[in-house]
This record gives C-alpha cells, sequence and structure tokens, in this order.
C-alpha cells in the first residue's frame, strides 16, 4: 500500500502493529481501538507517537479524552459504500479539533476522494498501482462547493467556490 | 433437470442478451444455448464471467427455459417479458402526438 | 422560476466530465462493475429489465417550456419517443445507451436540468406540492425551502454514501399534496401559536416494505435552524442507519427500533453542537431565493371571467374537464389546470415526445413557461387564465391529454411494473389499463368520485399503493400473477396504511375484484361521504363479503 497526501505519494512514518504484536523501539505504532484501550498506559508510556485506527462501527467518541494523543486516525472504509467515516471524520475535526492525520484505509477508491478531502480526510492508503495523477484529478473534478464541510484544500489547489452566503463562523477559517 | 440458457444485459446499452453456441452475446432468445446439465450451464456461467470481466456484458445468470418449435423460451413471466419486450404498447393514439 | 447561476452551471458542467470519465473508465475496464454502480446511480441511471434507464430530476417539479422541450427531445433522439413522469416528480427514460448518457446529460444541462442524486443512497430530489405558489389554502411556497435543501442535499460530502436512499417532501398549504407523511422526512410550514412561521419535522415516513406514517420529531422548527437540523437528523442516520441489511436500513427502521422520543434527543444533542454554525439560514438568503419564486406578472382581472362560464354552459365536455381538472387560483380570474397522463386505456404517467412539445407550447403560451409534475404523475399548467382555458383545453384533446379524471378512481398512480421493472413482481400498467377502460365504460366515475387507487408491482410499493383508497399490490404466486388489495389508505393530513382485506385476485380477476369494492362503497355510502369516511364508518367487513361470501 502506498501513503497519498497532498497530492503526493509520501513515505509513510507509521506501522501498522496487531494487537499482539510487540511494538519494537523507533516504531511509530497505530493500533486498533480495542488494543489502545486494553495496552493505552503502556503505549502511553513508549512516549513517542501513537496512531489508532478506527473501524466503520467506532465512532471518535470513544477516544474523545484522548484525541490529542494521537498523531494519525485512521479510519477503516470497508466498503466504499460504507459511509460512516465521512461523519467521523466531520467530528474529529469540528467536534473534537483534531489536527493531525485523519487517513482513510480499507476499500478507498479515487472516485470518493474529493468527499473524503471535503469531510477532513488529507490521507489516503491507496493501492499500489493506483496512478496518483487520476486521484490528483479526482480532487479536482468538483471546483463548486454547495455546502460548509471541513474542506482541507491544499495550497496549490485554487479555494473553490462556495455559496455566498455561508455565514462566516468563530472556527470560519475551516470554511478554505 | 430443468433446461437453463444464460442472459445478461450488454454493457454500453443495456440490451437483454443470450449466450449462444458460438459463445457469442445474441440479442435473440431463439439463439441461445440451452443447457442440459448442470456442468454445462457451470461452463456457459465461467464464460459469461470471462465476458464481464471483458466488459461485454453485465449480471449474467442462468435462467430455465424449455425447448419449443422456436428455439428456448423461459418458464418465467419475468423472462418472458424480459425476451419479448413490454406487454403493452407505447405511444399515443392521437395522430401526430 | 429559479434560474442557475454561475454556481450551478459550473456544477452541472463538471458533473457531466466526472460521468463521462467514469463511463469511459467503465467501458475500458478501469472500473469494475460493482465500483461503478454507485457512481451511475448518483447520476439516476439504472440497469433495469430490458435495458437503462435513466432518471432526470425536475426540482420541486417545476419546469420551463424549454426544458419540457429538451425532454421531448432527448426521448425523440436517445429513446423510444416517450418518457414516464413519476411520484417524486421525476422523468424517467427507458431506453438510453451507456454510452449516450454523458451526451444526454450535457444537452441537459444546456437547459438547467441534470440527473444527480436521482438514485442511490443519497439524499434525493426534494419534492413539493405541486401547485406551490397558486393555491388558495398556501401559507408559503415550499419551493423556497426545496430549493434551499437542494443546494445542501447536492454532492454533501457526509452523506453520500448513506445506509439507503433518502427522500424529503416540503408542504406550505393546509392540504398536503406531497404526501409529507410517507417521507423520510416531511416538513410543513405552518405558524406556531405565536404566530411565527416555521416547519413541524416529521421522520421515518415512507411505503416499502414496512410502510409506515413519519412522526412529528420537532414540532416547530424556525426557518433559520432548518439547514442545520436536516444535517443532524442525517448525521444521526448516517451513523447509526443500519447497514447489514438493506429491507432494514431506511431511517423509518432506525426512528422505530430506536424510538421517536429517544431519536429526537439524539437529533436533538447532534442540532445543539452544530445551531449556530455555518448553516444557519439567514433571512437575507431566503427572501433572495424568495424572489426567484415571485408570482409572475399576472393581469389584474375581476374575477370569476363571464366568457369562460358561458363558454362552460355551452359545452358539456369542457365544463365536464372544467370540473375535473380545474383548481381555483389564488389570483382572480386565473386557474390552475391538471393534465392528465391517465388515459383509459393508456399507460399512467407516460407522454410522447409529441405530448410533451404540446405541453411545452401550452406554458409557454399560457402559463407564464411553467409547468408542473404531480405526485400522481400527472402535468399541471399553473397559471392559467380562465379566458384560454378552452382553447388550452382543445388543444389538450387534440394530442390525447384532456381525460377529465383528475383525482377519480381511473387517475391510478401505477409504478412500471413487471413490464419494465427488475425488482418487480407483476405487471401494474396492464392492470391499471384494465380498471381505467372498465370503470370509464360504466359511466360511474362521477359518480364514485374523488378516489384514489394505486398499483404497485411489487412489495417495494413504487405505486404507493398503501396510501391508497383502493391499493393494489401484485405479487408472484407460484409463477402466476396475482394481486392483493388493500383498503382505507391515505397521503393526506389523514394519512393512514391501508389494511389488506383477503388473499388475493387473479390477474383475470382483478378488475372485477375492484368493481365489487366500488359497488359496496357506492351501496352504503352516506351523502358526500369520500371512500376513506365510508371506509372508517363501516369498516372492513362488508367489503370482505362483498368480495369473499359472508364469513
Amino acid at each position: 500500500m502506498a501513503l497519498l497526501k497532498n497530492d503526493d505519494i509520501v513515505a509513510d512514518g507509521w506501522t501498522r502493529a496487531g494487537d499482539d504484536e510487540a511494538i519494537g523501539d523507533g516504531i511509530l505504532p497505530i493500533v486498533s481501538l480495542s488494543r489502545w484501550q486494553r495496552d493505552r498506559e503502556e503505549l502511553i508510556g513508549r512516549n513517542t507517537g501513537i496512531g489508532i485506527v478506527l473501524k466503520s462501527d467506532e465512532p471518535p467518541e470513544l477516544i474523545a479524552d484522548d484525541i490529542g494523543r494521537f498523531g494519525v486516525i485512521c479510519l477503516d472504509f470497508p466498503k466504499f459504500t460504507d459511509g460512516r467515516g465521512y461523519s467521523h471524520a466531520r467530528l474529529l475535526r469540528s467536534r473534537y479539533g483534531f489536527t493531525g492525520e485523519i487517513r482513510a484505509v480499507g476499500n478507498v477508491l479515487r472516485d470518493q476522494a474529493l468527499f473524503m478531502r471535503r469531510c477532513g480526510i488529507d490521507g489516503f492508503e491507496i493501492a499500489d498501482d493506483s496512478p496518483v495523477e487520476s486521484w490528483r484529478r479526482a480532487f479536482r473534478e468538483l471546483s463548486v462547493r454547495y455546502q460548509p464541510a471541513e474542506d482541507r484544500e491544499p495550497p496549490d489547489i485554487a479555494e473553490p467556490r462556495m455559496r455566498p452566503y455561508l455565514k462566516e463562523t468563530a472556527i470560519g477559517s475551516r470554511l478554505h | 433437470m430443468t433446461a437453463e440458457i444464460v442472459t445478461a444485459n450488454r454493457l454500453i446499452d443495456g440490451a437483454v442478451v443470450y449466450l449462444t453456441d458460438e459463445g457469442a452475446w445474441s440479442e435473440a432468445i431463439a439463439d441461445a444455448r440451452l443447457s442440459e446439465t448442470g456442468a454445462e450451464t457451470a461452463s456457459l456461467l465461467d464464460t459469461a464471467a470471462r465476458d464481464l470481466a471483458d466488459r461485454k456484458i453485465v449480471g449474467p445468470y442462468a435462467m430455465k427455459a424449455e425447448d419449443s418449435a422456436l428455439g428456448p423460451w423461459p418458464l418465467s413471466q419475468r423472462e418472458r417479458i424480459r425476451a419479448a419486450g413490454p406487454t403493452i404498447a407505447f405511444g399515443c393514439p392521437r395522430a401526430g402526438f | 422560476m429559479y434560474r442557475y447561476d454561475e454556481f450551478d452551471h459550473t456544477l452541472v458542467r463538471e458533473r457531466v466530465d466526472q460521468f463521462r470519465d467514469q463511463v469511459a473508465r467503465r467501458v475500458a475496464g478501469d472500473l469494475s462493475e460493482d465500483e461503478f454502480r454507485p457512481l451511475r446511480l448518483a447520476n439516476g441511471l439504472y440497469l433495469q429489465l430490458h435495458a437503462y434507464m435513466l432518471r432526470v430530476a425536475i426540482p420541486y417539479g417545476t419546469l420551463s417550456g424549454r426544458q419540457m422541450r429538451k425532454l421531448a427531445d432527448i426521448a425523440r433522439r436517445y429513446d423510444r419517443g416517450y418518457g414516464h413522469f413519476t411520484t417524486r416528480q421525476n422523468i424517467q427514460f427507458n431506453w438510453p445507451s451507456l454510452t449516450d448518457v454523458p451526451d444526454i446529460l450535457a444537452e441537459l444541462a444546456t437547459v438547467e436540468m441534470h440527473a444527480i442524486q436521482t438514485s442511490g443512497n443519497v439524499i434525493r430530489n426534494t419534492t413539493a406540492d405541486p401547485y406551490a405558489g397558486v393555491a388558495q389554502d398556501e401559507l408559503e411556497d415550499p419551493r423556497i425551502y426545496a430549493e434551499l435543501i437542494r443546494r445542501w442535499s447536492t454532492f454533501h460530502p457526509e452523506f453520500s454514501f448513506l445506509p439507503r436512499k433518502f427522500k424529503i417532501a416540503v408542504t406550505g398549504a393546509a392540504d398536503d399534496r406531497a404526501a409529507t407523511t410517507f417521507h423520510d422526512i416531511g416538513l410543513r410550514l405552518h405558524r406556531n401559536a405565536a404566530g411565527e412561521r416555521g416547519f413541524e419535522v416529521l421522520v421515518g415516513g415512507g411505503q416499502g416494505r414496512t410502510p409506515v406514517i413519519a412522526k412529528t420529531v420537532r414540532g416547530f422548527l424556525p426557518k433559520r435552524d432548518l439547514l442545520s437540523y436536516l444535517e443532524a437528523i442525517l448525521r444521526v442516520y448516517n451513523l447509526l442507519g443500519r447497514r447489514d441489511n438493506i429491507y432494514k436500513a431506511r431511517i423509518k427502521i432506525l426512528v422505530d427500533s430506536t424510538g421517536v422520543e429517544t431519536f429526537a434527543g439524539l437529533v436533538e444533542r447532534e442540532f445543539d453542537e452544530i445551531r449556530d454554525g455555518a448553516l444557519v439560514l439567514p433571512p437575507e438568503e431566503i427572501e433572495r431565493i424568495r424572489a426567484c419564486f415571485a408570482p409572475p406578472a399576472y393581469d389584474l382581472l375581476p374575477g370569476d371571467d363571464a366568457e369562460f362560464l358561458t363558454a362552460r354552459r355551452a359545452d358539456r365536455a369542457f365544463d365536464y374537464w372544467c370540473q375535473t381538472n380545474v383548481r381555483p387560483h389564488r389570483q382572480p380570474g386565473y386557474a390552475i389546470a391538471d393534465i392528465s397522463l391517465k388515459p383509459p386505456g393508456g399507460i399512467p404517467g407516460d407522454a410522447t415526445a409529441g405530448q410533451m412539445d404540446l405541453l411545452a407550447d401550452l406554458a409557454e403560451r399560457f402559463s407564464f413557461d411553467e409547468l408542473r409534475i404531480t405526485y400522481k404523475q400527472n402535468v399541471v399548467l399553473p397559471h392559467v387564465r380562465q379566458a384560454d382555458l378552452q382553447e388550452i383545453w382543445r388543444d389538450l384533446d387534440a394530442a390525447g391529454l384532456a381525460t377529465a379524471n383528475a383525482d377519480l378512481a381511473t387517475d391510478i398512480i401505477a409504478c412500471p411494473g413487471l413490464d419494465y421493472c427488475n425488482l418487480a413482481n407483476a405487471r401494474s400498467i396492464p392492470v391499471a389499463q384494465k380498471i381505467g377502460t372498465r370503470l370509464t365504460e360504466s359511466g360511474r366515475l362521477n359518480d364514485i368520485g374523488r378516489l384514489r387507487l394505486n398499483i404497485s408491482g411489487c412489495i417495494n410499493a413504487c405505486g404507493h399503493h398503501h396510501a391508497a383508497d383502493i391499493g393494489i399490490l401484485g405479487v408472484d404466486r407460484k409463477g402466476e400473477e396475482f394481486y392483493q388489495i388493500t383498503l382505507g389508505g391515505s397521503p393526506e393530513t389523514d394519512a393512514a396504511i391501508g389494511e389488506v382485506i383477503g388473499p388475493s385476485f387473479s390477474y383475470a380477476d382483478i378488475d372485477g375484484a375492484v368493481e365489487r369494492i366500488l359497488d359496496t362503497y357506492l351501496s352504503l355510502r352516506r351523502d358526500g361521504e369520500a371512500f376513506g369516511d365510508t371506509w372508517r364508518r363501516i369498516g372492513s367487513r362488508p367489503f370482505k363479503e362483498a368480495l369473499y361470501g359472508a364469513a
């Protein structure tokens, strides 16, 4: 698998650790929610970055108190038609103020990329042979926005045009 | 077992098609290959699976049919309508409309 | 009428390009059918029994002459010369090729039309009262809010992979002509005790396998909060709706299993977090959209047109059509004209390209270039001068569009059924034809009066049979078509789900059974009783006896 961020394949500093796998020194682990709940103190005690992967039926409120501890939160899409991750991503950004990487994993296809990004997902775990150019096009297919979300455009994409009435809010900077 | 034929819809235009002796897809049910055995049906479905992957057809399946003077004919109402088209005439009875 | 601005044009154009690319990738093999299916459904493209079927959106059922002409044009050039209007105020074409659809969408875009989100597990076309803006019992035009909902829901990134489809309807009048109680969300504009205007929010209605009447989740929602509240509902549904079983995935199941009060609590909690966010609807925006639906430049007329009244007295057929199909209008001297697409023996809801052209013509000449599509699969000319009605009627008659049966027993809602639909168990259109012909020939239509008779070809109930006085459900009994009857349903403010009356009837016997039900009604009703009133008064037994003999 490859990691797509900001239009490019980038090296992934994180490593998925199975529920019963020992985590080596210097490894930045991504663990499941059940492992986090079981090994929380130990993982915190490692004093390294921690990542977590949430299944589609594990909403962010289950880690609400610990949001700030995670460097990356992975949202699993078991089938691309399971749309719960989109709400989870938005809640992570707007409700819980998460500013780290939200990464879509699982059945992640370029035709959903734009919607995912608009919900605040900024990392995409994609197949190795998935053409990056196709993903770049996907992010740019619709330039107009009809409703506010958690848009996070990379700086070089022209600001998406939003319908004028949308009220500026205190967190207005979210509406890039 | 009841005889079967394999049918699908053509990808590019959605037309109902039937798998023939030659492994081609014909809009005419009369051309459909009638399979008398489970093994033969399985083999026809394999061909269909390949043609699905090859983007010729979508949604292939086997359906029960019987032999008749005019070729294979479906047993179910649904497949008969699928073969022959809607049972109603469209269009307006008023000339010019 | 609403006209596209730069945003809308761009969005529709980009969408066409996006879909063109998706079709190309599908044909080239870069997308599997499983990957492609939700993408084509999000552009209204189904694969049905005989061919692809394209469902084009007619937002809140309003369109112009130019748009109707384009639909006629598409029917001619890309289809088999006709289209079918639906219970959700959309139009369906039954024979397009996949490879033609991007071109069809591009042509639609030139007249501000599209097929966005008319299928798939997304928020669908938001429907509204077909008499919006012109009905005498209207408090406020619901299309203003339907338009705001249309925008908010179009390409909503969070709600594009819901557990199941999602349908919203809005009404702004005393009578509910939009069947709001049978929608996932129904919105009813009204005035509260303090005299403020806002929405009653009903959630969890639907037809289908498990028909349910929507429950009130919020008795009064201020307009300012409309979109935030909808967002809260959709978010709760997206998170908690079932994803393991498509037959239990609609919001009606969630509301039922959670309990309406608990459900309302979940929505309110979500709403509280977002109520002062970016979705607040400022009054200026509402007024801006209201201006798009401003009444046309009506002539100031003194009231009922004398010539119109004379013409009615002189021409019995015209007079009869006026009685059944012409409704009073807010504006003196004007009328609402219902155009029936239910000629006896015809295909309910279908119009040929030639008929569509005529309708466009009439709209341009006589109705300030505006048409409506109704929940009952008919067409409306909403702004007609009484003085013009006779000429209109003559033109309609020449085109087979002057059937005088609006809201009568032959104004049948019928789904496409087994003649067209992959999901169907039985045919519905020929049943509608048989019943329509038989009842018309019996000469009793007038006597029977207003009566809802709906036919569904399968348990998915797209013909809305649950909401009919006489509902007919096609079933498959050992490979034969049989029809089960339900009685006493209603989609209006007296919403009710029809009750199954007994064993089903064969295709040969169903129209006779319907006649016996009508005989029973006519023989037992009291003065002025509509079918529903008689049903509620006398119950099922007389009908069961008429159909099946004394117990």
